[in-house]
């Protein structure tokens, strides 16, 4: 049988440029979830107002989405919050 | 029928994971995954995507919206996946603080009942998923808020 495992062995080797990608796309996902919780807008209005589908809205809070700038404006117009400030 | 063990992976987050290994193997579910995935040439940049979110996962809770759902609507079964990528890690949330993760692969058909590998995996968790049910249906095992109380000292058959 294999030793102990620690989930923290295994993400030393992950590159710089990932960890931050993946930081980002769960920091706007956690943000878009938040705002729409906040401002009781549900996953369907949303996509209603963008003319997108739920299961589309789905993938942006899913934590692994390569959000591309037209889609973070898109949805930020959508919900009147800007999601980046540069 | 085939034996597994539960084991702990351990993390820094606030999400008790688990994985499953069969008795007559030297590794795990999970390190299977790793070990296959981790040097790939083609799929290295998802597999580390896949890892690094599973440590967010784990501080901010295996929540819903982070998984996709497989197998059938009656069990939990679900997948970690790139969006837009093809590498899947197959997982049963059990709740938002209790993951038990298994095997995963690339999945190249529309669905994974296609693919006899990933079918294999799927069904693998759905079994298991049914025998936690059953067993904390009799009293055998406790779900707390944290944890599965003593999964990881017995064996099960699936």
């Amino acid at each position: 049988m294999s030793a102990k495992l620690n989930l923290q062995d295994y993400l030393c080797d992950i590159p710089a440029d990932v960890k931050k990608e993946v930081d980002w796309s769960f920091a706007i996902a956690d943000k878009i979830e938040s705002i729409l919780q906040q401002e009781n807008i549900s996953h369907k209005e949303l996509a209603k107002r963008m003319g997108k589908t739920e299961a589309e809205v789905s993938r942006w809070v899913g934590g692994t989405h390569n959000f591309t700038l037209r889609t973070i404006a898109k949805i930020s117009t959508a919900i009147g919050v800007d999601l980046i400030r540069v | 029928m085939k034996e597994i063990i539960v084991k702990n992976i351990e993390n820094e987050g606030v999400v008790t994971m688990y994985t499953l290994q069969f008795f007559d193997e030297n590794l795990s579910e999970f390190e299977k995954f790793v070990k296959r995935f981790k040097d790939s040439a083609e799929l290295k940049r998802d597999y580390q995507i896949i890892l690094y979110a599973l440590s967010k996962i784990s501080r901010n809770g295996a929540l819903e919206r982070y998984f996709r759902p497989e197998g059938r609507m009656s069990d939990r079964v679900c997948a970690l996946p790139v969006d837009s990528g093809v590498l899947r890690l197959y997982c049963l949330r059990v709740t938002d603080k209790i993951l038990i993760i298994g095997n995963g692969g690339v999945k190249t058909t529309q669905t994974y009942e296609e693919s006899e590998e990933l079918l294999g995996y799927v069904m693998d968790l759905q079994k298991f998923d049914s025998l936690i049910r059953s067993e904390v249906a009799n009293g055998s095992l406790t779900i707390s808020e944290t944890e599965i109380e003593g999964i990881t000292d017995k064996s099960f058959e699936i």
